[in-house]
């Protein structure tokens, strides 16, 4: 067992804090206060407060969780459709091979937000339609990195002493590629998660994503750009927050790249 | 070389028709739909029915379909459902407006990323595992984590409010005043240009230390070729293709980050086009602009293929 690397302890603390934030308040953490509206960062305000006089470090914490979440099913939905799809068109190759990636070539044409305002201009704000407007565009994506991780393995010696040997296909994906292609597509996952993050703030700005009484960080931003030169901090804290969480998960990401790429693997992996 | 363009052609049309039937049917088979949509969620099932009949939502659809076709071949996408001043607009006009604004920022946001990027990577290269290089993957990650709005909202704090060089607000059209419109343009090009020079970085770095490496660069050292001559023939030509290759392929990205600034600079163009559609569920003009970006993607990156040729003559394309 290794010690958790920086990028390890770096996520967990930053995604458990925003996950569990919300919980920890005290009640009435951010209690309104027209009294104290609109006050810069200071000790007993470390983020300042907002328009209605609510403390800025609790609406802050509070509102990372929604964007998480949806991030979370988005990548899980991805995941559970594009991984399976790529797999099976690498391992089966021929024809089943070529409709799957022309569908998918479909999906690439749509960039994920195009598609994402489309889908919720037509059924309105809805956590759903954003969770399956935003997988439906990654999904393509997983399923091509797993087709390509898929073929690379089905030329190995292993693989096709396995299937000399009449091992049945599924035992085959089973056993041989799915183990060796792993690193690859958890890699993969991490990063679409931190697209999704990025897509779902996005949208959210664009008034497209969590509603008000919700707000993500996104909507702050929003909410910031009228009273830009009275209270920068109003936009500087929330969009801070979301970019040390992605810049999180991608250097996580970009460890287990490393430490899973079999060109840099030191030792204990075949 | 005119097989291989035909193919590539023919490939290009039949993936923006797939993409026309995807929008049609998410416009028809999606909870909603025009007629629930203009009537309100308190009109009844008659109500429905009768206006669905009235704009001709009751045929069978693959007949809607066709006919929509014809008349998009021809660059007729209907008429605008929104209200106010854009109610009865035809939707191609609202395109072509939307595309004036787009295709420079989209254009000189691309500029921009390939100066950035481009040299940033080479650096990196020639000086990879020291501090610059370090310093400008660690610079890459942090820029590919950035939301546009987000980048925005601190080049506005910095540019606009605090230095005041800048406009943030005040759109001016191109053909009334250029200068003035790319004045404007500056800061959200600005914005996904920083982004997008990333990936650019990233590439333009992992090529040209491949590139480096290889048998020519290290015969043309032995020969004695100075080292300005050798970055400039083969490490910068080597790590063109690439480049070029990554800034096809996140065209799909940048058009996000343009969608994004559009909206938040108030830039008419077509992303601000599409969210003003979202908003008022006018479903033609979001029909149309789903394939208007999906056209712009599948072209660029037939583009992209086109050029390979172009910049590395051993690239010669299957069947040309």
């Amino acid at each position: 067992m290794r010690r958790p690397s920086a990028a390890t302890v770096l996520v967990v603390l930053v995604l458990g804090g925003v996950l569990a934030a919300p919980s920890l308040l005290p009640p009435g953490a951010a209690a309104m206060d027209p009294a104290r509206a609109l006050l810069p960062p200071s000790a007993g305000a470390p983020f300042g407060t907002d328009v209605l006089g609510r403390d800025y470090l609790a609406r802050v914490l509070a509102a990372g969780r929604p964007g998480l979440l949806i991030a979370a099913g988005t990548t899980l939905l991805a995941a559970l459709v594009g991984i399976p799809l790529g797999v099976l068109a690498g391992a089966a190759g021929g024809r089943t091979d070529l409709v799957v990636m022309r569908v998918l070539e479909v999906g690439f044409a749509v960039p994920p937000l195009v598609l994402a305002i489309a889908v919720l201009g037509v059924t309105g704000p809805s956590a759903a339609a954003l969770v399956l407007a935003l997988a439906a565009s990654y999904a393509p994506l997983l399923a091509r990195v797993a087709r390509a991780a898929t073929l690379a393995r089905m030329g190995e010696l292993y693989v096709l002493a396995a299937r000399a040997a009449g091992e049945r296909p599924w035992r085959i994906v089973a056993l041989h590629v799915l183990p060796n292609t792993a690193g690859t597509l958890v890699t993969q996952t991490a990063l679409v998660f931190s697209y999704a993050l990025l897509a779902e703030a996005s949208l959210s700005f664009l008034g497209l994503g969590t509603q008000p009484a919700n707000p993500s960080w996104g909507r702050l931003l929003t909410e910031a750009i009228p009273l830009t030169t009275v209270a920068p901090w109003l936009g500087i804290f929330p969009g801070a927050a979301l970019v040390l969480v992605v810049v999180a998960v991608n250097l996580r990401a970009d460890a287990w790249g490393d430490a899973l790429d079999p060109r840099l693997a030191r030792g204990g992996r075949p | 070389m005119l097989r291989f363009l035909f193919w590539r052609l023919l490939g290009a049309a039949v993936l923006i028709l797939a993409v026309s039937v995807l929008a049609f049917a998410l416009v028809r088979f999606l909870p909603g739909g025009p007629a629930q949509a203009a009537l309100g969620l308190r009109a009844s099932p008659a109500e429905v029915e009768r206006l669905n009949a009235a704009l001709g939502l009751d045929r069978p659809v693959a007949v809607q379909y066709a006919e929509w076709l014809g008349r998009a071949l021809r660059l007729d996408f209907g008429t605008s459902l929104s209200g106010g001043a854009r109610a009865g607009t035809p939707v191609a006009d609202l395109i072509a407006r939307g595309l004036a604004v787009t295709v420079p920022l989209a254009l000189l946001g691309t500029a921009i990323a390939v100066a950035v990027g481009l040299p940033l990577g080479l650096a990196a290269a020639a000086r990879a595992g020291r501090g610059t290089d370090r310093a400008v993957s660690a610079a890459a990650v942090v820029a590919l984590s950035l939301p546009p709005f987000y980048l925005g909202y601190l080049l506005i704090l910095v540019f606009a409010v605090r230095l005041g060089w800048l406009p943030s607000v005040g759109y001016v059209s191109p053909a009334a005043d250029p200068a003035g419109f790319l004045r404007i343009i500056l800061l959200p090009a600005l914005t996904i240009g920083i982004i997008n020079a990333a990936p650019v970085a990233r590439t333009a770095r992992a090529a040209a230390v491949e590139v480096a490496a290889g048998e020519p660069v290290r015969l043309a050292r032995l020969a004695g070729a100075p080292p300005g001559v050798v970055w400039f023939k083969h490490v910068l030509r080597g790590a063109m293709v690439p480049v070029v290759t990554v800034v096809g392929l996140q065209v799909g990205f940048l058009m996000g980050g343009v969608i994004v600034v559009e909206n938040m600079f108030a830039l008419p163009g077509l992303g601000r086009q599409m969210l003003i559609a979202a908003e008022q569920r006018d479903y033609p003009t979001l029909q149309a602009v789903i394939v208007v970006f999906a056209a712009a993607f599948v072209l660029v990156n037939l583009l992209v293929d086109l050029l390979y040729a172009a910049i590395d003559p051993r690239i010669r394309p299957e069947g040309g």
